[in-house]
């Protein structure tokens, strides 16, 4: 029995390595490269084609992948519409959003009233009658040259 | 990786559709003063934009109070020294070696006039800063604004 086993797998061998020889000058038919592919898919053959079998997998696997389905242009395109319609909704959202709000010893008032009778005094801080006639003329260059100089002329 | 990417390009397009006031307030050291003592006890800090403003035609106008905080002082001063590089200071009063009072007139931001305005008042241990956005000419919205109490 494992003399007609060998037997056969010599003939097979053999008929192997004269098709792998073909297959390898390019001269191989389609049918002699299936049985080859054939023969090779079996367990327990020799070392010697491991490089063999390797290859016919290679190509094995290369025919079994899925050939791919995804446009890609149509999904950038979508992924841009996405982006566009995100960028419009926000853009909206805080326009029609304005912030009117005031913070008094950490406490939050959102009451316009107070809102602008906070941003008023604060105006009154930093500000009197004469600074607003003072201010307005040193906007000028000339005037705000002469008079930053005038405060070296008061040193002296 | 690609989904990775394209996440990244969708917070990227939302953060340019962030309002643009904010945008350009942040770029400025000022705004920490804000950000820290905003909330804070012994502090009045306001923020108007737009419509609230229709009378005196700012886009913002935020200001902050801080009372007794000689640290908040030392903070606007410091931001406000960097801020100024580039500005055009329409006023400086100095007292005793120390800036009390700053109007600055800051670089546009696209159609946006920018100005600062410092108040420190040491009698009273009060500082007092403001900051506005305007379309509109500096000089008529100062006189505007400082006119109207």
């Amino acid at each position: 029995m494992l003399k007609i086993k060998n037997m056969r797998k010599r003939i097979n061998i053999k008929e192997a390595e004269a098709l792998l020889e073909k297959y390898y000058e390019g001269n191989t038919s389609q049918a002699e490269e299936k049985r080859l592919y054939n023969f090779l898919l079996q367990d327990h053959l020799p070392e010697r084609f491991e490089a063999d079998r390797a290859l016919f997998g290679f190509f094995a696997n290369q025919k079994q992948k899925p050939k791919a389905v995804i446009i890609p242009l149509m999904r950038w395109a979508s992924i841009a519409a996405v982006m566009v319609g995100i960028m419009f909704f926000a853009k909206t959202w805080v326009s029609d959003n304005p912030t009117n709000i005031a913070y008094i010893n950490g406490q939050k008032y959102t009451d316009i009233q107070v809102v602008k009778e906070q941003a008023m005094s604060s105006l009154r801080l930093v500000s009197s009658l004469d600074e607003v006639k003072e201010c307005v003329k040193s906007l000028n260059d000339k005037d705000l040259i002469e008079s930053q100089l005038a405060i070296f002329n008061d040193i002296h | 990786m690609k989904r990775y990417k394209i996440y990244f390009l969708l917070l990227f397009a939302i953060g340019l559709t962030v309002s643009p006031n904010l945008l350009a307030q942040k770029d400025l050291q000022i705004s920490k003063v804000f950000e820290q003592y905003g909330k804070k006890k012994g502090s009045v800090m306001v923020e108007l934009s737009n419509e609230a403003l229709g009378d005196y035609d700012l886009t913002l106008f935020k200001s902050i109070i801080i009372r007794n905080d000689p640290s908040a002082a030392k903070l606007t001063r410091i931001c406000l020294s960097k801020d100024e590089e580039g500005a055009k200071k329409i006023k400086q009063v100095i007292a005793n070696g120390v800036p009390t009072s700053i109007y600055l007139q800051l670089p546009r931001k696209g159609k946006d006039n920018r100005l600062i305005l410092f108040n420190e008042s040491r009698s009273e241990n009060r500082l007092t800063l403001i900051y506005i956005e305007t379309v509109n000419d500096s000089e008529n919205v100062l006189k505007l604004l400082l006119k109207k109490k």
